[in-house]
């Protein structure tokens, strides 16, 4: 694919998130506000050590609303990048252009999955963040940054099932597709603890890439019946 | 020829999300049949008595199986139901010849150990009581201790870092005492509400067994053991007012007690297998009765008994089988299982506490077989009757398929029917 084509594909994302598509950042912060408050009055009126040591001891994890955060994400940048490729037969002239269509759905894929990423980034680092603030040692901290890994990745399933979701033109398939994106969401979201997958996130991550090709299932049905 | 490569990417993830889900759905609607048993030693009859609860019905028996009452078990277990025996106006009672008020009879413990404790990796983030406060009362730590590769260190938490001169202290303390770094294992007991402090046991890099104490702001270390035991898993510091013995060791294969002279008492958990087995120990006046319990889907035998007497000596042991109808009925929702899916996408082991992705096979191959049949003829049948609607594919297309179907059973037929034809010999379309 030349330059010139791909700039052009990056613009045309840039045009479709550069309104709304910041919501997921500002959610972002709002949540570590919340987990950083809620933590700072429990261990004024505890202490530090006794909070800190419950929180290691029950491996509670304070921070489970990221993953929502994360599904949320997903879900809310999908629908801004597909849906207005997909409406009024717009993807089906997509498809008929003499361009090359693997490149004119993988590059809204491609900005899709790296947002989620870069939000899984960015949420690690605000929760070691919080957790510096706090003082809460790093040999604690880490595995709690660790967990968001398989969260992240529930993210960009929700991404993928949406955008697979609204591509598709067959109802049937389109349910089965929300059907599966929730399965992953609830596989990848089951924690028991800080950095429960820590011997089995590489299948985790294995099991998911597959996501990454399924939006272009419906959208290649449009071309190739 | 061509493989549409998206087609079996959702394939893939439709297969993943169904081999997880019927499964488990499958699982949640037949886990109806509950049972549990507790199977202890009266020291009454010398012999032991067994609690069973089946649904809502609990029934009580002697090992013969003769049905007790529920007034008759618990006056044959005096020290476990003190409180009823208190109530009834049995108290002071006489047992093995000694007579025993409710004082007397409140000094028993019970300890459990469950297969995700024994496997759990120590906690890096610990904290070491000061033994010998000045109230009557422990009180939590201000700091934490964390434990490093290379050593412990006093971590102030106000401050938010290591404070320095209390690491060294701590490290020369350490150093004295003979420790080599990294530790293998760490145990304290974290509940501030313990009747007093028994400091931490740490198990250094060559198995030496050491206890660390905070006494009036000094560190005492003292070596407890030349080397644990072979295959040393697991260690708990006890705490208890009886003060009979320090802390409960856990090997792969075997359990012993720590006594506060440092000598290791083995107990005979007959079947005890660390990576499956929840063991508890019930200790009285007079004896302990040990109990090991597999975890696993249909265990012929459902819990093991050991009774030992004051001297550690085993005085009678039982097998309480699993009822038969309880083995027949789980034997039944497997095969059905089977036929559903031949293989489920565990996440869970109930003897860890981490997440997994584990598939786990068919428990019977033959029905397996069958139902990957079935689901195959019900999807040849429904391809036939709407031939309209499925696209004509190719014969690889179609060997394909049912070669997926033969072995993926139900989740690969409804994932084929979502992902539609994966082979086709159509050139791509320019």
């Amino acid at each position: 694919m030349r330059w010139a084509v791909l700039t052009r594909l990056i613009q045309k994302e840039w045009l479709k998130l550069r309104l709304w598509g910041w919501v997921p950042l500002v959610l972002t912060a709002v949540v570590l506000l919340d987990t950083y408050l809620t933590l700072h009055t429990i261990a004024a009126m505890h202490g530090k050590a006794a909070t800190w040591l419950g929180i290691v001891q029950k491996e509670q994890v304070f921070f489970g609303h990221l993953l929502w955060v994360f599904v949320g994400a997903g879900v809310f940048w999908a629908l801004l990048s597909m849906v207005p490729e997909c409406i009024e037969g717009r993807l089906r002239l997509s498809l008929h252009l003499p361009a090359d269509a693997r490149g004119v759905l993988g590059m809204p894929v491609a900005v899709g999955v790296v947002s989620v990423l870069s939000l899984g980034l960015l949420a690690g680092a605000g929760l070691a963040l919080v957790n510096a603030l706090l003082g809460m040692p790093w040999l604690m901290s880490w595995p709690m940054v660790v967990t968001l890994l398989p969260w992240c990745l529930a993210g960009v399933v929700a991404w993928c099932a949406t955008a697979a979701c609204v591509a598709e033109p067959s109802r049937k398939r389109k349910c089965a597709l929300l059907l599966a994106g929730a399965v992953y969401i609830s596989m990848l979201g089951a924690y028991r603890g800080f950095d429960a997958m820590q011997t089995s996130w590489p299948l985790y991550v294995l099991v998911t890439v597959p996501w990454v090709f399924v939006p272009f299932t419906g959208a290649m049905r449009i071309k190739e019946g | 020829m061509r493989w549409h490569l998206s087609r079996l990417a959702l394939f893939a993830v439709m297969f993943v999300a169904l081999a997880n889900l019927l499964p488990s759905f499958y699982a949640r609607a037949t886990r109806a049949d509950r049972y549990s048993a507790a199977v202890t030693m009266s020291p009454v009859t010398d012999g032991f008595v067994i609690r069973q609860v089946n649904g809502e019905n609990i029934a009580y028996t002697t090992k013969d199986g003769t049905p007790l009452t529920v007034r008759a078990y618990k006056a044959q277990l005096p020290f476990m139901y003190r409180h009823d025996m208190a109530k009834w106006g049995r108290i002071p009672f006489e047992v093995a010849g000694r007579s025993f008020d409710f004082t007397q009879a409140s000094k028993t413990q019970m300890s459990r150990l469950s297969p995700r404790e024994v496997n759990r990796r120590f906690s890096p983030v610990n904290v070491l009581f000061e033994a010998l406060p000045d109230g009557a009362s422990l009180t939590m730590p201000d700091d934490l201790l964390l434990i490093t590769d290379r050593g412990l260190q006093w971590y102030d938490v106000e401050k938010g870092a290591v404070d320095k001169p209390t690491t060294a202290r701590l490290m020369r303390v350490l150093d004295k005492g003979g420790v080599q770094f990294p530790l293998t294992f760490f145990t304290v007991n974290p509940d501030p509400r313990k009747p007093f402090d028994d400091g931490a046991l740490l198990v250094d890099a060559n198995k030496a067994l050491y206890r660390l104490q905070c006494q009036k702001g000094r560190f005492v270390l003292e070596r407890v053991l030349e080397r644990v035991p072979e295959g040393f898993l697991f260690a708990r510091v006890e705490e208890n007012r009886r003060r009979e013995y320090r802390a409960l060791l856990a090997t792969d294969t075997a359990l012993y007690l720590l006594d506060h002279a440092g000598y290791l008492r083995p107990m005979l958990a007959q079947g005890f297998d660390a990576s499956k087995s929840a063991a508890s120990l019930w200790i009285t006046p007079v004896g302990k009765t040990i109990t090991v319990r597999d975890f696993g889907p249909a265990n012929p035998v459902y819990i093991r008994a050991t009774a030992l007497d004051a001297a550690d000596k085993v005085t009678a042991t039982m097998a309480l089988m699993t009822p038969q109808e309880r083995l027949d009925r789980q034997r039944w929702v497997r095969r059905f299982g089977d036929l559903i899916s031949p293989v489920a996408i565990r996440q869970f082991k109930p003897t860890s506490t981490k997440v997994f992705f584990m598939f786990e096979p068919p428990s019977d191959l033959l029905w397996a077989l069958g139902g990957n049949i079935l689901w195959l003829l019900l999807f040849v049948a429904y391809r036939r009757r709407r031939p309209g609607r499925a696209c004509v594919a190719s014969r690889l297309n179609e060997r394909v398929t049912y070669a997926l179907i033969i072995v993926g059973g139900l989740p690969a037929a409804l994932a084929a029917l979502t992902a539609g034809n994966l082979v086709s010999d159509k050139p791509r379309p320019a």
